[in-house]
């Protein structure tokens, strides 16, 4: 969605090699950055290993297709690896083995972080352009029992596997979390602040303070770490609409000037 | 008047849409928004506000009031729902006995207009001075009420017990909980052995997406109170009081698995004011997909509230499930009321009454008579008191 790339200052041929993102949101729903970024690379021919611990493998089909991209198509051709981390962590607890996951160990990552890194490999060796992993999301990991110690060196070991060799081999990360309502979760809060200290660019999206509103459904808050180059923080309000996502400045939104 | 309107729907944007195979399911209606599947929740104006219906394939928590028994017959609603539809059920409850919440289900009101049995054509079009527009439209959907979707419920009545038992309802109670429980060290064992319970009614009434079937149809799963006291649940801590229990999250993850790969709708109240840890509640909300909250006036000062005083207690929206599209459904407002009247339980927006002093000087003339709200609509031949 090109309105997105905007407001995070992407263009749409770039190439984010090397760069963290982390998307959170607490208030408000900020699903719909994870599936913006899911066209983004997908359109552009980069390979994706999606990891989706929140929902279906059907839910993700019919938005992608509704922004253009088609999930089955790139499954085939070996440019999206879609890892169903619904199905293997829901079903340990309905006594149904995972096939190839090995997750029995109930405060380590380590077996679920093999999994990913064998499937980033894999489209690694099938691809030219080095993959982007994105996890969606981490407070699944967190409300099942997982410690913030062991999900952020989760994340520190994704962000050393998208790292390799030469500046063109690097990968991306971007990892969604939702931390709950202002501070109140502390656990997640935490969380959040850890994956945050590890990435170069940190959305937040969030209702606004005011309430729920029809015509505002929230703020987007944008934070860089790469000073130099771009701005370093953005605050903006949105809409969401059926296939795409409308920004304006705080308080200009169609509705209130009317 | 509401059957017409719903008849109306039906002839014109639903047929278009929808793919003939999901028509056939007897008590399920395609989502105006997104194609999604959709049935009833047992209350019409629950419906309404909810964007149409509980889709198929979601939970749909009940946050209960603090004495649980609204919440109760919102469940209660939802299961005599799968009766008039001829949906499947199961029901749980660790603090009633489900047999008693069976027996207690609202009975039906099937004396409205709309309905086939009591349908004479030439009495129906005598009714239509009003509505005349909608005359040349079939006086309700074709068929039997089964395929109507929202009835109405009268709770003075009660069920059927052949109506009931026309369903088979599978019923879960604390009983058979603690015999059946088996130890488990992931999982509080009673959630565990429901999520078998349901696995096991999902697999032997083919209602999982993969099983190829010729009369489809969907499956209700209603649990009462779940996470009270009686289900060994500590308000969300373990035992040695310190920890935090991951037990109710796990089995919602489980559950929600369950559900996106099945024709079934699960309903749960949850007597969230028990879980006192900061955020815990959030991340049960998370986890589940239609969350909503009721609160009610009972035993609280709000009672003596006059603005309150039509209603019974508050209703929220707090969460709408975002299914295979960018957006949910945004209603107007997230904030309505409940009321329950001798009969009917019905949720509307809140509408304080208007301020009226003593010396307020107050115009009867309505300046649009022929405007006035649809309760009038059909009265409109009488002389209203408030016209001079």
């Amino acid at each position: 969605m090109e309105d997105v790339n905007n407001v995070l200052d992407i263009a749409k041929d770039d190439n984010l090699y090397g760069e963290v993102i982390t998307l959170a949101d607490s208030t408000a729903d900020g699903t719909f950055l994870i599936h913006h970024f899911l066209s983004f690379f997908l359109g552009n021919n980069r390979p994706v290993c999606f990891v989706s611990l929140s929902q279906s493998f059907g839910h993700h089909k019919s938005v992608c297709q509704k922004l253009g991209v088609s999930l089955t198509q790139k499954i085939e051709s070996s440019h999206l690896n879609f890892f169903d981390g619904l199905k293997v962590f829901g079903n340990r607890f309905l006594d149904t083995q995972p096939e190839n996951v090995d997750i029995s160990n109930t405060t380590s990552l380590q077996g679920f972080y093999k999994a990913i890194k064998t499937n980033y490999e894999d489209l690694q060796d099938k691809n030219k352009a080095p993959p982007v992993v994105i996890v969606d999301s981490l407070d699944v990991l967190l409300n099942i029992g997982y410690q913030v110690k062991e999900i952020s060196a989760f994340v520190q070991y994704l962000c050393h596997l998208i790292s390799g060799p030469g500046c063109d081999a690097r990968g991306t990360l971007i990892t969604f979390l939702s931390i709950g309502e202002n501070g109140l979760d502390e656990e997640a809060s935490l969380l959040w602040r850890s994956v945050v200290h590890m990435s170069n660019m940190d959305v937040l999206v969030s209702g606004l303070e005011s309430g729920y509103c029809k015509d505002v459904h929230g703020k987007i808050e944008v934070k860089r770490r790469n000073l130099l180059k771009k701005n370093s923080q953005k605050t903006m309000q949105f809409k969401v609409n059926d296939k795409s996502v409308n920004f304006f400045a705080s308080g200009m939104s169609r509705a209130v000037l009317g | 008047m509401f059957t017409f309107f719903n008849c109306s729907m039906a002839t014109t944007s639903f047929q278009k849409k929808a793919r003939v195979k999901i028509n056939q399911i007897p008590g399920t209606k395609p989502s105006l928004f997104n194609n999604q599947l959709l049935i009833s929740s047992g209350v019409p104006s629950l419906d309404n506000i909810i964007g149409g219906g509980l889709a198929v394939g979601t939970v749909c928590l009940i946050e209960e009031d603090v004495y649980g028994s609204y919440s109760r017959l919102l469940l209660k609603y939802f299961s005599a729902e799968a009766a008039m539809t001829g949906h499947s059920l199961l029901l749980a409850s660790a603090d009633q006995d489900p047999q008693l919440i069976v027996k207690e289900l609202p009975g039906p009101i099937l004396d409205d207009p709309g309905d086939v049995t009591k349908g004479n054509t030439p009495e129906q079009s005598e009714n239509m001075k009003i509505a005349w527009r909608y005359q040349h439209l079939p006086a309700s959907q074709a068929g039997h009420s089964s395929s109507k979707f929202g009835h109405y419920y009268d709770l003075t009545k009660v069920m059927e017990p052949q109506l009931i038992s026309s369903v088979n309802p599978a019923l879960v109670g604390i009983e058979e909980l603690e015999r059946e429980c088996k130890e488990c060290k992931d999982l509080n064992p009673k959630y565990k052995y429901l999520l078998k319970r349901i696995k096991e009614e999902i697999d032997r009434g083919h209602f999982s997406t993969t099983e190829q079937t010729d009369k489809r149809s969907i499956l209700r799963i209603a649990v009462h109170s779940l996470g009270s006291p009686l289900w060994d649940e500590c308000g969300g801590l373990a035992s040695n009081q310190e920890d935090l229990d991951y037990s109710l999250p796990r089995f919602l993850l489980a559950l929600r698995v369950l559900m996106r790969s099945a024709f079934a709708v699960c309903m749960i109240t949850i007597p969230t004011h028990l879980f006192q840890i900061p955020g815990y509640v959030g991340r049960l909300r998370k986890m589940c997909d239609t969350v909503l909250h009721m609160d009610s006036f009972a035993g609280s000062d709000k009672e003596k509230n006059p603005a309150f005083k039509e209603y019974h207690g508050l209703f929220n929206i707090v969460q709408l499930p975002r299914l295979n599209s960018l957006l949910c459904h945004m209603p107007d407002t997230l904030d309505f009321a409940f009321k329950l009247r001798r009969k009917k339980f019905t949720i509307e927006k809140l509408h304080l009454p208007p301020e009226l002093s003593e010396t307020a000087n107050r115009n009867q003339e309505d300046p649009l008579p022929h405007l006035h709200p649809s309760t009038a609509l059909c009265s409109t031949t009488k002389p209203n008191k408030l016209d001079f």
